[in-house]
């Protein structure tokens, strides 16, 4: 649609004067701009483009620079590069329009990226699930930690930049398989054509990334915010205090993943089996017959969010335990109503009650899903532990309290130290920290922070899956109330108790297939009608938490609560206030409850808040300083276009009818003055 | 990208239209009055036709009942709009550099028809000009695969001849009672219409 252009006129007009016509044009022309009727020109408009829903590669920026995708509006098109052949009839093709290549998930490397930039006629990517997916990708980094390679499948295409704009359709509903049938049925027609015969299917891209540069520079113009978002701290024990001299036990995962497209980041191995088996250890605690706050040690389950990009939430979580201080309590630069701390700004300071000389280990559930993919849920698995320290006995324990189980947890050979953890953070303090994974050596995750950990979600099975986490979990939840009650490793259970494998299988489908499950609806003011969520951190804010730190800290609450009105004692529209409901509780499952779960802000630790010039600004280049870019819009849309030629021979139509007009005009005249002056 | 489809759909559906304003109607003040009040009559007829669309619900599904009503409309207002000039004819014969030029109402009824047609042509064009300037097209899949915007300037432009054509035509028949000429005008007016509605 052509922009309102608002027109002045200069000085009056008579009809006789020369202006007179002129003016007349600039009405025709403010008549020719100005599209009638809204209703008419939106019609004409979704006649001719067809907007589709598909998910961007946006940008990154950090300290040094940027990561992931620039647009400047391109457009081109559609054309299908589905094997090396079709790229390499692409690569020799002579045709000189701009393309937009259309690739399977397995085709989009690097490599393949380079070619087709290499061309010179490639103005977009556009990428489906494809029928063959990759047997491994991950475009993360490869996390080498002195000279050893976690994920030797790692490619680091995430962290590159690209200066095309690159989405993805991709089947995250039932319903937006619509999105990709048109995309391939387009490309099909264009293909059919050869891709030579105009008019064909083209497609056009916003998306304009407003961050320049790096972090530093993006934040002070307003052009980016801190990728982050909360991370979640939670315990049975209504009250932590640094003189109960009681040691504390953390459990630990993380509550984000990554990919290439953010708004596909699924992470059911690299993060999801981590954080239900953490959730279904808290549930499993809270039904002990001996009450857990009579433990002798406090249990803090901890999700740490904005992992995968420089472990934001727990080294943030782990340096605030250690070194916070209040400058000011209240603070006008502060925007939270109810400031525990002003400056820094801060809504709780509870977390300060967590001595961080009282945390006597650590223990991280991270990547515990066993093979992807299965056809039955697998038995006999081996996992393992890694540990900071070998005098730990964490490691033992679980050993011992697993030997029997469906899945056995093991020490790991070897001397590569803590894999890439949420632990690291506080290994590196002196906290002796074990991490349970399924790999001994490097990640058997192939598919790392990538989109396809995870994929296809509409068809996910939780039930396949179940067994492993439950497993797990089972075993962390007897080692952990042993320990915690200095119980020794053989201690005898209590009859009956364990883990309820329907949370574990509850929480899998709900985290990766469907979000509007009962467990999420129940929670007020959560997300509505999602399928899938996006487990990516997002940008950290004051107020709004991403949709899984949402639900994962409100089931929290229910499952920790220390008080509780009766079930059904609220509603949407009778809240926890009213009905003489225990007070400062809040309406979780229709139930009023509290409990001791804390937020934790979860941004780059190199990242800080200026209260003089207002601004987030990079203190720390060395640490985590991650950014996303501002954007305006990143709509993708489908049409036919016609050639350039054929847009040229339009123009000269016009010009020819035009030419002809004042030709025939000009002879028409002269004729009649002639035949007038006859007569 | 497209400012070249742009410009040639401005010039295809809009050049002959200027040329003939700006080359004829415009250096004579009287003409232009006269076409752009036939212009103004033209809107009317789209008003009456509007309204008559807005009231007469079965109407609104039925492409060729609303293309009978269209024309029977315009056909009505090139009517009154010929007795208004009737009535005004002799005034304009005053102010008339040649009062008894017998080519006086011929080139009144000339102007007054491109008055029409170019309300015509702007009214029904200028939303798909304005779309034009986008990258995408409707393809006229009947007509060799060209663009939708194109072809449509192609017929706007066809219009304004035509409605210049059919007022002269049918101003002679009514000046001249010959009904021939002014059932001449709607039957042809109502024909290519129709085949042009064939097409959308």
């Amino acid at each position: 649609m052509l922009p309102l252009h608002s027109h002045r006129s200069h000085g009056h007009w008579r009809p006789s004067s020369p202006s007179f016509p002129s003016f007349l044009l600039l009405l025709l022309l403010v008549f020719l701009v100005r599209a009638p009727h809204p209703a008419f020109a939106d019609l004409l408009d979704t006649t001719v483009y067809q907007a589709l829903d598909l998910a961007p590669c946006t940008r990154l920026l950090n300290a040094s620079g940027v990561i992931g995708c620039q647009n400047f509006g391109a457009s081109g098109v559609l054309y299908a590069i589905d094997t090396s052949d079709d790229l390499a009839s692409f690569v020799a093709g002579t045709q000189k329009d701009s393309y937009v290549a259309v690739v399977p998930m397995a085709m989009l490397t690097t490599s393949t990226i380079q070619t087709l930039r290499n061309t010179g006629k490639l103005s977009a990517i556009v990428v489906t699930p494809g029928t063959l997916l990759p047997s491994s990708s991950s475009p993360f980094t490869p996390l080498a930690t002195s000279g050893f390679e976690w994920n030797p499948n790692g490619t680091s295409l995430s962290f590159q930049s690209f200066d095309i704009p690159i989405y993805a359709a991709w089947p995250t509903s039932n319903a937006s398989q619509v999105n990709i049938d048109a995309i391939n049925e387009a490309v099909a027609y264009n293909r059919d054509k050869g891709y030579n015969g105009y008019p064909m299917y083209s497609a056009d891209f916003d998306g304009l990334m407003y961050a320049q540069r790096d972090s530093d520079t993006c934040l002070r113009r307003g052009t980016c915010d801190p990728v982050g978002s909360v991370s979640i701290w939670s315990s049975h024990s209504r009250l932590i205090t640094p003189s109960d001299t009681k040691p504390i036990l953390l459990v630990a995962a993380a509550l984000d993943a990554a990919s290439f497209f953010h708004d596909l980041a699924t992470g059911l191995d690299t993060h999801v089996a981590g954080l239900v088996a953490v959730m279904a250890v808290a549930e499993a605690m809270a039904r002990s017959p001996t009450s857990p706050t009579t433990f002798a040690k406090h249990i803090l389950y901890t999700t740490f969010a904005a992992e995968a990009w420089s472990r934001a939430g727990s080294e943030r979580f782990a340096r605030d335990l250690r070194t916070f201080t209040c400058v000011k309590d209240k603070d006008a630069a502060c925007p939270l109503v109810n400031q525990a701390c002003g400056r820094p700004c801060v809504a709780n300071t509870e977390f300060r009650n967590v001595s961080w000389g009282n945390i006597e280990s650590i223990l991280e559930l991270s990547q515990i899903l066993g093979p992807l993919y299965p056809t039955s849920p697998p038995s006999n698995l081996t996992f393992y532990t890694h540990s900071s320290s070998a005098t730990s006995s964490l490691a033992s324990r679980l050993a011992a309290a697993s030997a029997d189980a469906l899945v056995r947890i093991v020490p790991a050979q070897g001397s590569n130290g803590l894999p890439p953890s949420s632990s690291g953070a506080f290994a590196r303090n002196g906290v002796p920290a074990v991490v349970v994974v399924e790999h001994s050596g490097a990640f058997t995750n192939s598919y790392y922070n990538s989109e396809l950990d995870g994929y296809p979600y509409t068809t996910f099975n939780a039930s396949l899956y179940t067994p492993t986490v439950c497993s797990v979990a089972s075993s962390t939840a007897k080692t952990l109330w042993r320990l915690a009650q200095n119980l020794d490793a053989n201690a005898t259970l209590p009859t009956g108790w364990d883990v309820n494998c329907t949370v574990v299988r509850d929480w899998l489908d709900c985290f990766v297939r469907n979000f509007s499950c009962p467990l999420v609806t129940g929670i007020p003011f959560s997300v509505s009608g999602a399928t899938h969520v996006s487990h990516y951190s997002g940008v950290w804010n004051y107020y709004n938490p991403n949709p899984i730190a949402y639900v994962v800290s409100n089931w929290l609450t229910s499952t920790l609560a220390h008080t509780k009105g009766p079930a059904g004692g609220c509603n949407a529209s009778s809240p926890c206030s009213a009905n003489g409901n225990p007070s400062g509780t809040s309406c979780i499952y229709n139930q009023c409850v509290a409990a001791t779960v804390k937020y934790h802000y979860a941004y780059g630790t190199g990242l800080e808040y200026d209260f003089d010039k207002g601004y987030f600004t990079v203190v720390d280049p060395a640490q985590g300083t991650w950014t996303e870019s501002r954007w305006y819009s990143t709509r993708f849309r489908i049409f036919m276009a016609t050639s350039r030629t054929i847009q040229g021979v339009e123009v000269a139509v016009g010009l020819a009818l035009t030419l002809a007009s004042g030709a025939g005009m000009w002879w028409t005249r002269r004729w009649v003055n002639e035949k007038m002056k006859q007569a | 990208m497209t400012a070249l489809s742009f410009f040639g759909c401005l010039l295809t559906a809009y050049g002959p239209a200027l040329v003939i304003f700006f080359g004829y109607v415009a250096r004579d003040p009287t003409l232009t009055i006269l076409s752009i009040s036939s212009a103004f009559f033209w809107l009317l007829s789209l008003l009456l036709s509007a309204l008559i669309w807005r009231i007469v619900a079965p109407l609104q599904s039925s492409l060729p009942f609303s293309v009978v009503v269209g024309v029977i409309s315009q056909e009505l207002f090139r009517w009154l709009y010929y007795m208004l000039l009737s009535r005004a004819n002799s005034l304009f014969d005053l102010v008339s550099k040649h009062p008894t030029s017998p080519l006086n109402f011929p080139t009144r009824s000339l102007v007054a028809g491109f008055g029409f047609g170019a309300a015509n042509s702007l009214v029904t064009y200028v939303s798909s000009l304005a779309q034009s300037a986008g990258p995408g097209v409707v393809v006229a899949r009947a007509c060799g695969g060209i663009s939708m915007f194109f072809l449509s300037a192609i017929l706007t432009s066809l219009f304004t001849l035509l409605n210049i054509a059919w007022n002269v035509v049918a101003f002679e028949g009514y000046r001249t009672r010959s009904w021939w000429r002014v059932a001449f005008v709607a039957v042809t007016h109502l024909g290519a219409s129709m085949a042009v509605s064939l097409i959308a």
